[in-house]
């Protein structure tokens, strides 16, 4: 425990005095040290500090206290702590500091002087000053600007000895101990602006405000320790990546000034002095002070010197006292020499990143129907700042709970050191996302890897919007993802069908035996099944083939994604037609068509008018016969869904010149 | 920019003639008309209105006059022509057209990243080898389409011609040997300003078995229009 015996019996304190922090080595070699501080020993310099902590940083300050009366103490505890840092801008600290406190110690002695003896009994009075407890929240507000705001319990003790004569059979003198005690909490708020990455301006409003628990007496309490308002303001600049100028001043008339070398990569040089216009000599104190860095592992050794070799050597006069106020705990006209190590340990995420997410963009919505969609497609943007002066190679995760097993990641794209790299991310959802029933709304994480051996370098948060199963974009070449061919309804309703027609299609030419599949399943089709509207009356609704089985019907494109699932499911490839006329694109509709595999020669084995198929060439190169289908002239049968199919790709494909104007498409979906 | 530009506008603006009214003038012996996607012919009548979505097809000794747009045609003996093909149409319209063929490919599934659907087929009936499916009168309903598309080349309608011809080629492959007949396609594809296409249709003429004389003429051509 740190503590200084002074043998006066002085009250008053009427002159200032410079205001500094002693619980870390390295505010203390550096002097100003409210524009630079990035740790836990903000709560005392700048609560605003607390946000540079990377993760968790867990530290503890010891130090030898050098006086010249001869009295040494050794190296003593002076404080512990840890901070956190919490939701990317948020930060917390606290300490137990049991070293930090003076105690003063007034003497008095009661002397009793009779015929025979002259009796003297010491009667001292102890004075104790101490701030144990200090916690601190700070904020970062965007990328430059933070806040932050601190409070340090203060405990103030009197413990007097007052003597009294005790009048009974004899006359004797007795003694008896009173302590008083004047607890508070005082609270700093801080700012800190980067200027530019040059510069750093720090803001503290010192002591701004006071919550009393308990005071002295009103006869004691002249004792209670001064706590001035003040304003300290500080200022950092490095002109070279390796040197940092600082600069503190106060409103109290105190100021600082010093500089941060760094001579190795991991060895940095300091220097300090501490002025004060109110203080003698004005140039009161000089520091020196070494830092040491290995990975997460902080060291510093700092020495801080008076010039003053007086009121700081430990031997102190009366007058010495007397004209000297204390108003901080520690820092004091009185505070002797000394040597303070800190160390301090970075713990979790802690190393520096080499990227930033600067810009996260969902550039599309989810519809489960379509999710495999995603994982070949971009399902959003990142913009990627390499925030290193070394070039990278980042990439980019992703990750949707519960709708991914795992995140997807990118390839590596090299950034160049201040570029940025506009990054597209996909995503690979599982089958639990196909249960979507509503339409929802979920954050998603998003992730940029660049350092080899961190989890990752920055992470965000992407809003996306998950539509319901049977919702759909409306794009033709997505309606293929609700087909389903190898549903156990789907197969069950083929496997029936044409089992009931085994005698028929063992008939058949093997040539005709997918345009017979085609026209059996249809008949059967249209036997079981009606066409009806969407049941939520929007053309953006689509049932499964399941669905559709079940419920016995469906609007154009139910009835199309179920036919197209059911010639799948026997092995007949189909494609889409999707019309949207120009003249009307409310009277949007889509019809089919389906390889018959019958080679163009022999056409006219099907129909002899060429309008009534299609010609379009296989995978192997060969001319077939497609038949085109309108699927919701279901109730009157293939021979009548075909014929309205084909003059409607009659006029739509070959007189109106849909395809080749673009108001028509033809989606394959083998 | 500019070209698509003149591509909508030509597209806007080209309409078939028959769209905008054909009708028969004058019927000689047997001619029939099929209306759209029906299967049904039926007789032609003199003064009936022709659609574009209509098919005519002449009998032997037998010929129409048809009207379309003030301009007098006549459709001679085994001859089946499309209504729908007596239509204006702007050289970027006959290359999209052109280029359609190609939109109307299948296209390859595996090679594209995109999910395949499985397929899961099931194989019905006997084990039979298949037999040769012919259909009767094959070749003399492909004479009178050759003939059809002849009759557009004759008339001018150069781009439906070409279209037409190429049509005709998938139905009929052993087309595709016929020198006469290439050589229409080629002509017409010069007459419509398409050197290369022109070339090329020659070009392809060379792979198959020619005699020296018409090997000959096909080389004349590629000499000729590669000069100019």
């Amino acid at each position: 425990m740190w503590w200084s015996r002074l043998g006066i019996a002085a009250l008053l304190f009427p002159a200032l005095a410079a205001s500094q922090h002693l619980s870390s080595a390295r505010g203390i070699g550096l002097a100003a040290f409210i524009a630079s501080s990035n740790d836990l020993s903000s709560l005392d310099w700048n609560p605003a500090g607390l946000v540079f902590v990377k993760d968790w940083q867990v530290g503890a300050t010891n130090f030898f206290s050098l006086t010249t009366n001869g009295r040494n103490n050794g190296l003593i505890f002076h404080n512990t702590g840890i901070a956190k840092q919490f939701l990317s801008n948020n930060a917390v600290g606290i300490r137990y500091a049991p070293g930090n406190n003076s105690q003063f110690v007034i003497p008095n002695i009661f002397t009793v002087i009779d015929t025979t003896s002259n009796i003297q009994a010491k009667v001292d009075k102890q004075l104790s000053y101490a701030e144990h407890y200090a916690l601190g929240y700070a904020f970062r507000f965007n990328e430059d600007l933070s806040f932050g705001i601190s409070a340090r319990y203060r405990e103030e003790q009197i413990t007097d000895t007052q003597f009294f004569t005790v009048r009974d059979s004899l006359t004797y003198i007795s003694t008896k101990t009173l302590s008083s005690s004047a607890n508070s909490w005082n609270l700093d708020l801080g700012m800190l602006w980067e200027l530019s990455p040059q510069w750093k301006l720090g803001v503290v409003a010192e002591n701004l405000f006071k919550i009393l628990e308990s005071e002295f007496p009103e006869d004691l309490r002249s004792f209670t320790l001064d706590t001035r308002k003040a304003i300290r303001s500080g200022i950092s600049y490095m002109p070279r990546k390796d040197l940092l100028l600082a600069l503190d001043i106060s409103t109290t008339g105190d100021g600082a000034a010093g500089y941060e070398w760094n001579v190795w990569d991991n060895l940095q040089l300091r220097q300090g002095i501490i002025v004060g216009n109110t203080l003698s000599p004005f140039i009161n104190a000089a520091t020196v002070g070494l830092g040491w860095s290995a990975k997460t592992i902080h060291a510093d050794l700092a020495y801080l010197h008076f010039y003053d070799r007086g009121t700081h050597s430990g031997n102190v006069t009366l007058n010495d006292f007397t004209s000297h106020s204390i108003h901080d705990v520690e820092f004091h006209p009185f505070t002797s020499d000394q040597v303070r190590f800190s160390i301090s340990v970075d713990l979790g995420h802690t190393k520096e990143p080499l990227a930033r997410i600067d810009y996260v963009e969902v550039t599309s919505d989810i519809y489960p129907s379509s999710s495999e969609t995603f994982a070949y497609r971009p399902i959003g943007r990142v913009k990627v700042r390499n925030i290193s002066d070394q070039p990278i190679e980042a990439k980019v995760g992703f990750y949707l709970k519960p709708f991914m097993d795992a995140p997807t990641e990118t390839r590596r794209y090299v950034i160049q050191p201040g570029a940025v790299s506009d990054i597209p991310f996909i995503a690979v959802f599982n089958d639990l996302i196909k249960s979507v029933t509503e339409p929802q709304l979920r954050d998603g994480d998003v992730y940029v890897i660049a350092s080899p051996a961190e989890e990752y370098d920055d992470k965000s948060q992407a809003r996306v919007r998950i539509y319901s199963r049977n919702n759909w974009n409306g794009e033709a070449l997505t309606l293929r993802y609700f087909m389903t061919p190898t549903e156990p309804d789907v197969l069950r309703f083929t496997r029936s069908v044409v089992s009931s027609h085994k005698d028929h299609l063992n008939t058949v030419n093997p040539a005709l035996l997918k345009f017979e599949h085609a026209k059996i399943l249809f008949n059967e089709f249209a036997l079981r099944l009606s066409y009806v509207n969407d049941p939520k009356l929007s053309k953006d609704w689509v049932q499964y083939p399941g669905e559709t089985l079940s419920l016995h019907g469906g609007d154009c494109d139910d009835m199309t994604v179920c036919f197209a699932s059911l010639l799948a499911s026997v092995g007949v490839s189909s494609a889409f037609i999707d019309v949207v006329p120009p003249n009307n694109p409310g009277d949007a509709h889509i019809y089919m068509m389906f390889d018959t595999g019958l080679e163009a020669s022999k056409a006219d084995v099907v129909s002899k008018n060429r309008k009534r198929y299609v010609v379009r060439r296989n995978q192997d190169g060969s001319e077939t016969i497609w038949i085109p289908i309108e699927t919701t002239q279901i109730t009157k049968g293939f021979e009548e869904a075909w014929a309205t199919g084909a003059k409607e790709y009659l006029d739509d494909v070959e007189l109106g010149l849909g395809l080749i104007k673009g108001w028509v498409k033809i989606v394959d979906v083998q | 920019m500019k070209k698509l530009i003149v591509i909508l506008i030509a597209l806007t603006c080209s309409q078939s003639l028959a769209g905008t009214g054909i009708t028969v003038k004058r019927v000689k012996g047997a001619a029939e008309v099929r209306r759209g996607v029906s299967e049904e012919w039926v007789r032609v009548k003199a003064g009936i209105a022709l659609g574009p979505e209509n098919t005519i097809k002449t009998a032997r000794n037998a010929s129409l006059t048809i009207l379309a747009e003030g301009r007098k045609l006549n459709v001679p003996e085994l001859t089946v022509l499309d209504v729908g093909d007596l239509r204006e149409m702007s050289q970027e319209e006959l290359l999209l057209k052109l280029a359609m063929a190609d939109v109307r490919v299948a296209p390859p599934r595996d090679e594209s990243g995109e999910t395949v659907i499985p397929n899961t087929t099931i194989v019905h009936g006997k084990n039979m080898a298949v037999p040769q499916i012919t259909a009767s009168n094959q070749k003399d309903f492909r004479d009178m389409q050759v003939r059809g598309t002849k009759l557009l080349y004759d008339y001018g309608f150069y781009p439906t011609c070409i279209l037409k011809a190429k049509q005709t080629m998938l139905y009929y492959p052993e087309l595709k040997s016929r020198f006469e007949f290439r050589c229409m396609i080629a002509n017409a594809l010069e007459k419509m300003k398409l050197k290369g296409e022109a070339i090329g249709e020659y070009l392809s003429l060379t792979s198959i078995k020619l005699s020296p004389s018409e090997r000959e003429k096909v080389e004349d051509n590629i000499r000729r229009l590669e000069q100019h």
